[in-house]
C-alpha cells in the first residue's frame, strides 16, 4: 500500500514536470517567434506615386523635356522613342527595375512584381523578385484615362 | 501502524497539493506572459504608428512639401530646396517639430548617388539629415524628392525616389 501510494505520487509529479516542460518550450518558442514586418495600404500607394512622378532620362521628341515615368509609360504604350532614339519602353524598363530594387527591401519583404499593361496585355517584361507568398498588398493606377495601368504588389 | 498510514494518507495529499498549486501557477504564469507580450507588441505598434503619423505629417507639412509647383500635388512630395534652406537654418527651426521627434532624414534611393551627407550641392550626395538620433521608434516611408534643374538655359523639374526616416520618442515618459 505504502509502495502503491508513493509510486503514484513519483508518477503525478512526472507528468507535471513534463506538461511544465512542454508549456515552457511552448512559452519561449511564442516570444522568440521572428516578427514579420507588417505592411500598410499607405506605404504601397505611396511607392507607386513616388515612382510615377520620377523624371526619367528620356526627353520628348517634342519639347525636349525630360519626362516623369508616368507620361513614359504613355509613350511606351504608344511605341515612341525618347529625343536620343533610345525606346521609351526600355528607359522605362530599367528605371521601374532600378526604383523596386533600391527601395524593397527583400530582407524585410518577402518580394514584389510590378507589371505595365495596356488592354491586360504586359507592354514591358513583368519585374519580379523575391517569393510570392500568401499575404500582399498592391495597388494600381491608370494613365490618362486609357487603358494603360500599372500594377505593383509588394509580398510579406 | 494505523497513524503511519494516515500519515502517509496526508504526505500524498500534500504532495497532491503541491503539484497541482504548482501546475495552476505555471498555466498563469503562461497566460500572464502571453498577455503582457501582447501588449508590448501592441505598445510597439501604437509607437510605430506615431512615428508614421509624424513621417506623413513632416512630408506634407509647408516647410517639406512641394506644394503644387511640381504637378505632385497629390503625392508624397519634398521639396529639396526648401530642405537644403532648412538644413543651413536649422537652429531657427528647432521648435518647428515637437519634443518627440529625434532624428529626420532624407535619403536618396533612385537613382543612386554616392554615398555622403549633402552641403549645398545636391549632385554628389545622397543624405539629408536635419535632426540625428537613433532614439525613439522609427519609421520610413517612400517619397518624391523634388528640385528645379537647368539645363540649356532652361529650367526643369527633376523628381527623384526618397525615403524619408523619422524617428519618434514619447517625450511624457
Amino acid at each position: 500500500m505504502n509502495r502503491k501510494g508513493q509510486e503514484e505520487i513519483v508518477g503525478f509529479a512526472l507528468i507535471i514536470i513534463i506538461v511544465a516542460v512542454i508549456l515552457l518550450v511552448f512559452l519561449a518558442f511564442s516570444l522568440n517567434k521572428p516578427e514579420k514586418e507588417d505592411l500598410e495600404n499607405y506605404v504601397v500607394k505611396g511607392f507607386l506615386d513616388a515612382t510615377l512622378a520620377y523624371t526619367s532620362e528620356c526627353r520628348d521628341e517634342r519639347n525636349f523635356e525630360f519626362i516623369s515615368i508616368r507620361k513614359l509609360i504613355g509613350d511606351c504604350s504608344q511605341g515612341f522613342s525618347c529625343y536620343d532614339g533610345e525606346s521609351a519602353c526600355e528607359i522605362l524598363e530599367k528605371d521601374l527595375k532600378g526604383i523596386t530594387e533600391e527601395s524593397w527591401d527583400l530582407t524585410r519583404y518577402d518580394g514584389y512584381e510590378i507589371r505595365v499593361l495596356k488592354k491586360n496585355q504586359s507592354i514591358i517584361d513583368t519585374i519580379k523578385e523575391g517569393n510570392i507568398t500568401k499575404q500582399s498588398k498592391g495597388y494600381m493606377e491608370e494613365i490618362d484615362g486609357e487603358r494603360v495601368v500599372i500594377l505593383f504588389k509588394a509580398y510579406y | 501502524m494505523k497513524n503511519n498510514k494516515g500519515q502517509l494518507k496526508i504526505q500524498q495529499m500534500a504532495f497532491m497539493l503541491i503539484a497541482i498549486t504548482l501546475f495552476f501557477v505555471l498555466v498563469g504564469l503562461f497566460l500572464l506572459s502571453f498577455k503582457l507580450s501582447s501588449i508590448r507588441t501592441q505598445a510597439t505598434l501604437l509607437e510605430e504608428e506615431s512615428a508614421r503619423g509624424y513621417a506623413n505629417k513632416l512630408a506634407n507639412s509647408p516647410e517639406f512639401s512641394c506644394g503644387d509647383s511640381f504637378g505632385t500635388a497629390e503625392v508624397n512630395c519634398i521639396d529639396a530646396d526648401k530642405l537644403m534652406t532648412l538644413k543651413a537654418n536649422i537652429d531657427d527651426f528647432e521648435e518647428l517639430w515637437g519634443k518627440g521627434i529625434t532624428n529626420i532624414k532624407v535619403i536618396r534611393v533612385y537613382p543612386k548617388q554616392e554615398s555622403g551627407e549633402c552641403e549645398g550641392n545636391l549632385n554628389d550626395c545622397n543624405i539629408i539629415t536635419l535632426k540625428e538620433s537613433s532614439e525613439g521608434f522609427g519609421a520610413s516611408s517612400i517619397v518624391s524628392l523634388c528640385r528645379k534643374e537647368v539645363l540649356e538655359g532652361k529650367s526643369y523639374d527633376k523628381c527623384e525616389v526618397a525615403r524619408l526616416i523619422v524617428n519618434y520618442e514619447d517625450w511624457r515618459e
